[in-house]
C-alpha cells in the first residue's frame, strides 16, 4: 500500500497541470449537480417555512359580497375542525396601471386590499421595509418587496393610482411579505392600504368585492374541506389555493433546477471521458514503466490501485471544492426567492449536497477502476521491451498519401494515431454545442412569447379589451361585436370570459376548483391549439390543460365529470392543450356549452387580432378614446411575463451556463492538445531533425484540433437546433408545456459557432506554441 | 547435490501463432551459483531468462523454484514470485525516471511490507556498498550510466533476493563502467548471492562459475569455468565458444 502511496504521489506531482485540468471539470460538473439537486430539494423550503412562520391563508377566497352571504361562508370555515383560522373579510379592487411613480410610469396589475392587522387571524403580514406601525395608515401604501425591488421603488415615494376620479396618490410606507405573492409569478400581485381607504377613492359600486383567507391545521386536509364547502355553498366566486402559489414559487426554480441537473449531467459526461482519456494516455505513456513495477513485484492489482489512487485523490480535491462552489452558488441562484421572501438566509440541506458529492465520486470511481484496469493488463516483457504498445490502427482515413505538405501528413498521422480519442473529442464537443445550442434557442424562444402567443397557448391576438365594472349601462356582446365590425383596423374580435368549474374526484385524483376560458367565437380564429384532439365543437366537449388531464388521468374521449353553475355534469375530452399562463391547468369551453345552464352568460373579455398594417399602440389609444370607460385595455402576455422577470432570469441562466460550456470546452481543448503533445513527443523531434520547422508542427497540431473541433460545432449545433425542443420539452412539461415552442435562432447559432471556433483555434494555437518540445531540450 | 534454485524440463516457449523460440530445454542453477547465459542473437536468451523470471509464462516443459512447480501459476503468485525470490537489472536500467535513485530503490522495498525507515536504511547501505550513496537524491537523468546500473543493482537487492538475474546488464555501458558493474556482480557473488547473467560479452562471462550456451533455443551446453590464470580461462572459453557455433 505504502509503495501505491508513494508512486501515486510521485505521480500526481509530475502531471499537476493535467490533473489540475481534471480537477477543474470534476469541480464544476460537481457544483451544478449540488446546486441542481440543492435547488430541487430546497426548491419549496423558502416558501413553506415562511408561510408557516406568517401562518398563511391554504385558500384565498375572491367574491362578489352582494352574491354570496359572507358572515355565513366565514362562520361555516370556522366551524370545521381543520380549519384553524379564518380572516375578516377584506375589501379589494382590481386595479390596472399605469401607475405614476416620480414622473415615470410602470405598468401592473394589482389587486388593492384593506388591510388591518388582528391577532390570531392568518396572514399577517411581515414588514421588512419601513416604519414599525402594524397596519398602513390612511395615505400609506404597503407593497410586496419584490415590486419594490423590480421597479426600484422607496420608502417614501409617492405611487399614483389611476382611478375614475382621477389619480389617487399614496405614499409607500411599507415593504412587506405575503408569502402567496412574493414570487411576483402570481398575477394580479396585491397591495395593501388602510382599513377604510378604498371608500376615499372608489365608488361603492367599485367596492364590492372582498377576500377571506382560511388557514388550515394541514394542507392536507385542504381537498376534503372544499368538497365539503361546494357541497354546503353555491359559491359564486373563485379561489387560489396553497398549492397553486406554492407550484408557482417553486416553477421557476424547478425549471432551473432541471435544467441545472440535465446540464451537470452532460458535464459530468464530459468530465468523465476527460478521465477515461487522461488515464489511458498516461497509461499508454508509462507502458515502460508498468512493466517495470510488474518485473519488481508489483501486483497487478497494485498497478490498477496506483492509477486509480491518483484519479480518486483529484476527484475527491475536485468533488470537495465543486461541493463548496455549488454552495456558494446555490443561494445566489435562490436569491431572488430569498429576498422576496424576506429570509436572511437560506437554509440549504446537506443531504442534496451529500447526494451530489456520494454521485460524483462514484461515477469517477467506475471510470477510473475501468480505465485504470487496462495498466494490470499490460504484459510485462513485451513492455520492458518495446517500451510502448503495438500499433493497431486501423482507421486509415486520414492517410494523406497524396499530400506533398508535411504539416498536413503529420495533421494526418495525428489524427489518425488516436482515433478513438479523436472520436471522443468530437463526440464531447458536439454534446457541447448541442447543449449551448439549445440553451441559446430556449432564451430566444421566450421572445415568441408576443409574436407567437398561440404556440404558448394563448390567444393569437395584439391586443385584449376587459369589458369594465365600472360602467352603469353596459353594452350587450352583441352590440359591442357590432361596433367592433365597424373598426377598420379590427380584422377579427376573439370574445372570452375567465371561469370557474369543479372537476370532480376520478381515476384517484380529488376533486378540485379548476379556472378555464369560455370562448364565444371560433377557437381556430382565436389560432388557438391543441397538443392532441380537437377543440370543443359539441355542447358536451371540453379540452382541458395537459398538467390537468394528466392529473386525472384523462385521454381523449374519456368522460370528464365536473360541476358547472351548481349542476354535475360529464363532458366528453375533445382535446389537449398546453398553456404556460396557467401552469398546465385549466380548461376551454365553447359558449354554447354554457348557456343552457346560464342563459345570461356574456363574455367580458374581447382579444382583438388587427389588420397587418395598424399599430398597435395607436389602435389602443383610438379605442380609449372612442369608448372611454367602456374597455379596460389588458396587458400583454409578452408585458406580464416581462414584469415576472421570468425571461431575464432564463436569460442569465443560459448566459451562465452557455459560458460553462465554453470552460468546459476550453479545458478539453487545451487537455487534449497537451495529451497530443506528450504522445507525439519523439515524432515532433524526429521531424524537427530532419527539418520540420516549429510553426509547421504547431499548424499540423492546430489543424488536428480543427478536424474535431470543426466536426463537433457543425453537429451540435445541428442537434441543437433539431433536437434541443424535445431535450427542452423534458423540463418543461412541469410549467404546462410538454411540446415547448422551440424556435432555434440561425444567426445566434451561428454566431457562438463562430465564437467557439475561434476561441478553441486560438487556444490550440497558443498552447502549442508554449508547450510545443523544442529538439534542443 | 543440494536442492536446486531453479531447474526447468523439456521448457519450451512458443509465440502465437506459431513461432517456436524454445525448445525441450533442461537447466537446473544451483545456490550460490553465478551462471552466465550466452548466445547469439535471436538463440532465444532474453525469452528463456523472461520465463525464468516470471515475466512471460513457459508454454511447454516444467520449471520448479526450490523443488516447487511453478507451471499454472496466475499472475498475481508470478508477482509475489518476483517480488521475494529474485532481483533483476536490466540492459537498460529501466528506473523511473521521475523517481530518485534512492526512491526506485525503496519504491521496491516498500512491496515487502517493511517500514519505510527500515527500507532507507538498507538502500542507503546498498548505496555505500555500491558507492553511489551521495547521488541518492538525484534522477536518473542526472547520473551516468554506470551510476545508473548500480542503482538499478540495488533496486535488484533491495529485498534480498535469492537470484540475481542481469540482462545484458554492461551492454549500454563504456569499459570503466562495465568493469565498475562486473566487479560489483562478483562481490555479491562472493558474498553468496546466486546470479544468472546473460552477455554477449566473453569478458563478462568469465566472472561466472559456468557458462550455459543456447544454440537456436533447441540445445543448451554448459561449460565449467576451470581454474587457473584468466588468459588461460579465457582462451578455453573462447575455444569451447567456437566449437558451440559462437
Amino acid at each position: 500500500m505504502r509503495a501505491i502511496l508513494s508512486l501515486s504521489v510521485k505521480q500526481l506531482q509530475r502531471r499537476k497541470g493535467q490533473y489540475a485540468l481534471l480537477a477543474a471539470s470534476i469541480l464544476l460538473g460537481t457544483s451544478l449537480l449540488a446546486a441542481g439537486l440543492g435547488m430541487l430539494w430546497g426548491l419549496h423550503r423558502p416558501f413553506e417555512k415562511v408561510f408557516e412562520q406568517l401562518e398563511g391563508g391554504h385558500f384565498l377566497l375572491y367574491m362578489d359580497q352582494r352574491a354570496n352571504d359572507i358572515p355565513a361562508i366565514r362562520q361555516w370555515f370556522a366551524a370545521q375542525e381543520e380549519v384553524a383560522s379564518v380572516s375578516r373579510e377584506r375589501s379589494f379592487v382590481m386595479q390596472n396601471g399605469p401607475f405614476l411613480l416620480s414622473g415615470q410610469k410602470f405598468e401592473q396589475q394589482l389587486r388593492i386590499s384593506e388591510y388591518r392587522f388582528f391577532e390570531g387571524e392568518p396572514d399577517p403580514l411581515k414588514k421588512v421595509a419601513g416604519n414599525s406601525q402594524s397596519q398602513p395608515a390612511m395615505g400609506e401604501i404597503w407593497l410586496p418587496a419584490y415590486l419594490m425591488q423590480n421597479h426600484q421603488i422607496e420608502i417614501g415615494d409617492s405611487l399614483g393610482i389611476p382611478t375614475a376620479a382621477g389619480v389617487w396618490w399614496l405614499e409607500v410606507s411599507g415593504g412587506v411579505i405575503d408569502p402567496h405573492f412574493a414570487s411576483g409569478m402570481v398575477n394580479p400581485s396585491i397591495a395593501w392600504v388602510g382599513a377604510g381607504s378604498l371608500v376615499g377613492a372608489y365608488s361603492l359600486q367599485e367596492l364590492q368585492q372582498i377576500h377571506l383567507s382560511i388557514r388550515l391545521h394541514d394542507p392536507a386536509m385542504m381537498a376534503a374541506v372544499w368538497d365539503r364547502f361546494v357541497e354546503t355553498f353555491s359559491y359564486q366566486g373563485s379561489k387560489m389555493d396553497y398549492e397553486l402559489f406554492r407550484a408557482a414559487f417553486g416553477s421557476v426554480f424547478g425549471l432551473m433546477a432541471s435544467a441545472l441537473l440535465l446540464v451537470s449531467l452532460l458535464s459530468f459526461g464530459l468530465a468523465m471521458l476527460l478521465i477515461r482519456n487522461s488515464l489511458i494516455a498516461n497509461i499508454q505513456a508509462d507502458y515502460r514503466q508498468i512493466g517495470i513495477l510488474k518485473s519488481m513485484g508489483f501486483l497487478p492489482k497494485a498497478i490498477t490501485q496506483a492509477y486509480l489512487w491518483q484519479t480518486m485523490s483529484i476527484a475527491l480535491l475536485g468533488v470537495l471544492l465543486g461541493l463548496g462552489l455549488g454552495r456558494t452558488l446555490l443561494p445566489l441562484l435562490m436569491q431572488s426567492a430569498t429576498q422576496n421572501l424576506g429570509l436572511l438566509q437560506l437554509n440549504i440541506p446537506l443531504l442534496p449536497f451529500l447526494l451530489a458529492g456520494g454521485f460524483s465520486l462514484t461515477m469517477i470511481g467506475i471510470i477510473a477502476w475501468l480505465s485504470s484496469r487496462q495498466a494490470s493488463q499490460i504484459p510485462a516483457a513485451t513492455a520492458i521491451r518495446y517500451g510502448r504498445p503495438p500499433v493497431k490502427t486501423t482507421l486509415r482515413v486520414f492517410a494523406f498519401r497524396g499530400l506533398r505538405q508535411a504539416k498536413l501528413y503529420f495533421a494526418g498521422h495525428l489524427a489518425q494515431s488516436r482515433p478513438i480519442r479523436l472520436l471522443s473529442m468530437l463526440a464531447a464537443t458536439t454534446a457541447c454545442m448541442a447543449i449551448m445550442s439549445s440553451l441559446l434557442n430556449l432564451g430566444h424562444s421566450f421572445e415568441g412569447l408576443s409574436t407567437q402567443p398561440e404556440a404558448w397557448g394563448f390567444e393569437a391576438v395584439d391586443l385584449t379589451l376587459k369589458k369594465s365594472d365600472q360602467v352603469l349601462i353596459s353594452r350587450r356582446h352583441k352590440e359591442i361585436m357590432a361596433m367592433f365590425e365597424q373598426e377598420p383596423d379590427i380584422k377579427q374580435v376573439i370574445p372570452f370570459q375567465w371561469y370557474n368549474l369543479e372537476i370532480l374526484a376520478q381515476n384517484g385524483a380529488p376533486s378540485r376548483s379548476l379556472i378555464g376560458k369560455v370562448y364565444s367565437e371560433s377557437f381556430r380564429a382565436a389560432g388557438l391549439l391543441n397538443l392532441e384532439g380537437k377543440h370543443p365543437q359539441a355542447d358536451d366537449e371540453i379540452s382541458l390543460c395537459v398538467g390537468t388531464a394528466r392529473q386525472y388521468g384523462l385521454t381523449l374521449g374519456d368522460l370528464v365529470n365536473i360541476k358547472l353553475e351548481g349542476q354535475e355534469m360529464s363532458f366528453k375530452l375533445s382535446g389537449i392543450y398546453q398553456d404556460i399562463g396557467n401552469m398546465g391547468q385549466g380548461f376551454r369551453l365553447h359558449a354554447s356549452s354554457l348557456l343552457e345552464l346560464n342563459p345570461l352568460f356574456e363574455p367580458s373579455f374581447y382579444g382583438l387580432q388587427l389588420r397587418p398594417d395598424s399599430d398597435v399602440e395607436f389602435v389602443k389609444t383610438y379605442l380609449g378614446q372612442s369608448y372611454g370607460e367602456m374597455f379596460k385595455p389588458e396587458r400583454s402576455i409578452a408585458e406580464i411575463v416581462a414584469s415576472m422577470g421570468v425571461v431575464q432570469g432564463i436569460w442569465g441562466l443560459v448566459q451562465l451556463l452557455s459560458l460553462f460550456f465554453l470552460c468546459v470546452l476550453a479545458i478539453m481543448i487545451v487537455f487534449d492538445q497537451g495529451m497530443s503533445l506528450r504522445e507525439e513527443r519523439e515524432h515532433v523531434k524526429s521531424l524537427q531533425a530532419i527539418g520540420m520547422l516549429r510553426q509547421q508542427l504547431r499548424l499540423s497540431f492546430t489543424i488536428r484540433t480543427a478536424l474535431w473541433l470543426i466536426g463537433g460545432i457543425v453537429l451540435g449545433i445541428s442537434l441543437g437546433m433539431l433536437l434541443g425542443g424535445q431535450l427542452i420539452s423534458l423540463v418543461s412539461g412541469g410549467l404546462g408545456l410538454p411540446d415547448f415552442p422551440y424556435r432555434p435562432s440561425i444567426s445566434l447559432n451561428l454566431a457562438i459557432a463562430l465564437f467557439t471556433l475561434l476561441l478553441g483555434l486560438g487556444l490550440s494555437t497558443a498552447y502549442c506554441y508554449r508547450k510545443l518540445p523544442s529538439l534542443h531540450s | 547435490m543440494s536442492v536446486p534454485l531453479i531447474k526447468t524440463q523439456g521448457l519450451g516457449k512458443t509465440y502465437p501463432p506459431a513461432n517456436t523460440i524454445l525448445q525441450g530445454l533442461d537447466l537446473e542453477i544451483q545456490p550460490g551459483s553465478y551462471t552466465v547465459l550466452m548466445g547469439r542473437s535471436g538463440a532465444g536468451k532474453s525469452s528463456l531468462l523472461n520465463i525464468l523470471m516470471g515475466l512471460e509464462p513457459l508454454s511447454a516443459g516444467q520449471l520448479w523454484y526450490e523443488s516447487r512447480p511453478m507451471q499454472g501459476l496466475n499472475e498475481k503468485q508470478w508477482a509475489l514470485y518476483r517480488r521475494h525470490n529474485i532481483g533483476i537489472v536490466f540492459q537498460d536500467h529501466n528506473l523511473i525516471p521521475y523517481l530518485s535513485l534512492l526512491e526506485n530503490t525503496v519504491l521496491a522495498g516498500l512491496l515487502n511490507q517493511r517500514s519505510q525507515s527500515e527500507v532507507r536504511s538498507r538502500a542507503l547501505s546498498l548505496f555505500a556498498e555500491l558507492s553511489i550513496e551521495p547521488l541518492a537524491d538525484r534522477l536518473p537523468a542526472e547520473v551516468s550510466g554506470g551510476e545508473r546500473q548500480r542503482a538499478a543493482i540495488a533496486r535488484a537487492l533491495i529485498n534480498e533476493p535469492s537470484i540475481l538475474f542481469a540482462d545484458e546488464p554492461t551492454g549500454n555501458l563504456n569499459d570503466e563502467a562495465s568493469q565498475a558493474v562486473l566487479q560489483v556482480f562478483a562481490q555479491l557473488h562472493q558474498a553468496g548471492q546466486s546470479i544468472i547473467l546473460a552477455t554477449h560479452d566473453v569478458k563478462s562471462a568469465l566472472e561466472g562459475t559456468e557458462v550455459c550456451f543456447l544454440r537456436d533455443g533447441k540445445n543448451l551446453t554448459r561449460w565449467h569455468k576451470p581454474a587457473g590464470s584468466i588468459e588461460a580461462q579465457s582462451a578455453l572459453l573462447y575455444q569451447w565458444l567456437h566449437e558451440q557455433g559462437w
